[in-house]
């Protein structure tokens, strides 16, 4: 599935110093990345104050469901830059392939994230248990938001690969999204270990 | 200057690294998740991660100075914060 000649990023033109996607696209990351490391600094604040919350709470939480969407947010990030690499080689067939089989890993995120809630639940988890807990769902939460915008914009790419809006040198619309969904990639590998993996 | 083949390989190790990263973090967690030097392990981790998508997802080394730096001050934001919070606790301890 993983050809190497669709996954190839273009290649030997100088490109130091370029914006990837578009200037709009880096003014939205930068907020995206504000709040998140506002979030982060509650998430720290908590941590000080409340050790011992902090020392039990994965322990309750679901690890497997955190896991499952580490390796879709990974694996969506790789399928997306596969499809920028396709687009620039002027492969738009590879290019829509690969963002379909993004969207499809993409979208089983939020699915996973509405199983783990329901497992919380049903293991009396809610967002008053305690203060670990009303900070996982507060940043948890959050990062999911952010990451149904990037499917919604993924399918607003998908739609726009169609009707062969890219070519392999005008494909602003599709770094820029792909700049964001890796930017949120980025934000979900600090969120896992700080709530699953750190005891 | 790095061929098109070398670049394809780059994202493919790329995302099997972060898939294997990911793996070390929770068999470390499971096997030794109140060990003391469990939260250096995960800032390292969480900081290689975020290098490993930013520079071969995003190509940041090609990158705007502005966009450089604003991956590099993010992805150590939340490593440098933990490593802290942990050393304060253990001093206040």
């Amino acid at each position: 599935m993983m050809t190497e000649a669709a996954c190839a990023p273009p290649g030997s033109a100088s490109t130091a110093g370029r914006i990837p996607g578009n200037k709009g696209i880096w003014v939205g990351i930068t907020c995206e990345f504000v709040e998140f490391a506002l979030m982060f600094i509650v998430y720290f604040l908590a941590r000080y104050h409340y050790p011992e919350a902090f020392r039990k709470g994965p322990e309750q939480i679901w690890t497997t469901a955190g896991a499952i969407n580490t390796v879709l947010m990974v694996t969506s990030s790789c399928f997306i830059a596969c499809s920028v690499g396709a687009m620039k080689k002027a492969n738009l067939g590879h290019a829509k392939r690969w963002m379909v089989a993004a969207i499809v890993t993409a979208l089983g995120y939020p699915v996973v994230k509405m199983l783990e809630i329901d497992w919380n639940l049903a293991h009396g988890i809610d967002g008053k248990t305690g203060i670990f807990y009303t900070v996982y769902y507060y940043l948890t939460f959050n990062h999911m938001v952010h990451a149904c915008w990037g499917i919604l914009g993924m399918g607003w790419v998908l739609a726009r690969m169609s009707m062969n809006a890219y070519t392999a040198q005008e494909h602003d619309g599709l770094e820029a999204l792909a700049s964001y969904w890796h930017a949120t990639d980025i934000i979900w590998l600090a969120i896992f270990p700080l709530f699953y993996v750190l005891a | 200057m790095m061929t098109s083949a070398a670049k394809n390989h780059s994202v493919v190790h790329a995302w099997a690294g972060l898939l294997a990263l990911t793996g070390l973090s929770l068999v470390a967690g499971h096997s030794h998740g109140h060990a003391q030097w469990m939260p250096l392990l995960v800032a390292a981790l969480i900081w290689i991660k975020g290098t490993v998508v930013a520079r071969y997802f995003l190509e940041s080394k090609d990158a705007h100075p502005f966009i450089v730096w604003l991956l590099r001050l993010f992805i150590a934001f939340a490593p440098v914060a933990l490593l802290i919070t942990d050393g304060l606790c253990l001093y206040r301890c």
